[in-house]
């Protein structure tokens, strides 16, 4: 994959080096209301989506969780009330604009003490091996330039018997969800982000990048690729956005 | 993991907001359940087989249907016997009474009962925000000699209840009979110990 001289930036296709430089400026156009964005999109469900990773992780007191593509923090707000004083939360995002709003929001709730700020690439991770618990990605990978190259690093830095979440937009499974969706996807969406931040063209390429990201099965071989074991998945809204889960053993 | 009457998540989002909504009108219990951070504690309705699964944070709680995680304990009983560990003056009653099965940290389990047990809203607070401290007080002076009614007339119903319960109907045993019972039970635990010990001592000179 990283042979390729482009790489697919939504339905376009972009020089491999230009990727992250888009989606960084993506990032940075709709930072400020990324939250009330995400509420609209998807009127308030992608809450539930989140809860839905945070039982799945199954996180426990004293533990290190790595939260990539943190965002505004809300899997790490989750994360910090559980793991406690004695466990540590390390967010992190490649956009620091993003995550500047994340460490605001999360200090501003009154969480500090057990949470770290990293920015950083999810493919070139700086962490020591071996290291955390639990490793989440929320909403990211689509965005990564090397997806296999971002899956081998969160299993370099998960420990054995460490487990990977990613809550990720997938393949609706039923054929008249699709049509709505797309509708939905390709007419509302950018109309969405034109009224609320100005920028229509940022969500046009969410709604692209999300039909360019592999389906259910493909993350699935790709995570098994990376060297997880007991891979399954679970397609929430009809497969609109499916939790994968893996293990380092 | 999925048997039984689950609570849809959207309704437990809720719930939970509503909980934390509850919690900060009582500063003093939200930071004695912070005190329970990260503990994982299972709430299972008997008969509808519904789970929660209460993680207390800083200043609030977080509650799931499913967690994919070994509780540190369980709690399970019918609605009405697991209420009771929240209303009664004793807690520890319902649990002796076999009416709320605990498992897993039995300590953890009391500490929580007796929090829920303590929380106490300050409404008048809240309302003083809305319409200003006199008109509040005002209203809290006639809703707290409400609640002082209610909580003696509960007292003195929960009173009736438990004496008609063990001297009338003599369905549930006394504190004094469960004590005298228990005493009896160690009692003859330590007989039957000695008496084992006895055995092994005569089966050691037979050989």
């Amino acid at each position: 994959m990283s042979d390729e001289k482009t790489t697919h930036f939504g339905y376009q296709e972009v020089p491999v080096d230009e990727k992250a430089e888009r989606v960084r400026a993506v990032f940075d156009s709709v930072a400020d209301r990324y939250d009330l964005m995400n509420d609209l999109m998807s009127l308030g469900v992608h809450r539930l989506w989140k809860r839905q990773t945070i039982e799945l992780a199954g996180v426990r007191r004293g533990q290190r969780v790595l939260d990539l593509a943190a965002g505004t923090g809300d899997l790490s707000e989750r994360f910090a009330g559980i793991v406690g004083p004695r466990g540590e939360v390390v967010v992190s995002d490649i956009n620091s604009a993003m995550l500047m709003r994340g460490r605001e929001r999360l200090t501003d709730a009154g969480l500090v003490g057990n949470l770290r700020y990293v920015l950083a690439n999810a493919e070139t991770l700086p962490f020591v091996t071996d290291h955390f618990d639990c490793v989440t990605i929320a909403f990211g990978l689509r965005n990564v330039t090397h997806k296999q190259l971002a899956l081998n690093e969160m299993f370099r830095v998960l420990r054995p018997g460490g487990r990977v979440l990613i809550l990720e937009f997938s393949h609706p499974t039923l054929s008249p969800l699709r049509r709505a969706y797309d509708l939905y996807s390709f007419t509302v969406l950018p109309t969405l982000g034109r009224l609320v931040v100005q920028d229509a063209d940022s969500y046009r390429y969410l709604a692209e990048s999300i039909r360019m990201h592999p389906d259910q099965e493909t993350l699935r071989a790709m995570m098994e690729e990376a060297g997880f074991e007991h891979c399954d998945y679970f397609n929430l809204s009809g497969g609109i956005v499916a939790i994968h889960r893996g293990y380092k053993l | 993991m999925t048997d039984g009457v689950q609570v849809p998540n959207a309704a437990l989002a809720v719930f939970e907001q509503t909980l934390n909504q509850v919690l900060a009108l009582d500063p003093e219990g939200a930071r004695r359940i912070s005190a329970l951070q990260g503990q994982v504690i299972l709430i299972e309705l008997e008969g509808f087989g519904t789970r929660f699964y209460l993680i207390p944070g800083p200043g609030q709680v977080q509650l799931y249907g499913a967690y994919s995680a070994e509780p540190d304990c369980s709690l399970r009983g019918t609605p009405l016997a697991l209420a009771r560990i929240g209303l009664s003056d004793q807690p520890t009653d319902e649990l002796f009474a076999g009416g709320v099965r605990v498992e897993g940290d039995t300590g953890l389990a009391q500490q929580f009962g007796s929090i829920v047990k303590e929380l106490d809203i300050d409404w008048e607070e809240q309302l003083a925000r809305l319409v200003g401290d006199p008109v509040a007080h005002r209203l809290g002076n006639t809703a707290r000699a409400a609640q002082d009614w209610g909580r003696g007339s509960a007292n003195r119903l929960g009173q009736a209840l438990k004496e008609y319960l063990q001297e009338e109907a003599r369905l549930v045993p006394s504190d004094y009979e469960v004590d005298e019972f228990l005493a009896e039970v160690d009692t003859l635990r330590d007989d039957v110990e000695r008496l084992a010990a006895r055995i092994e001592r005569l089966e050691r000179r037979r050989a």
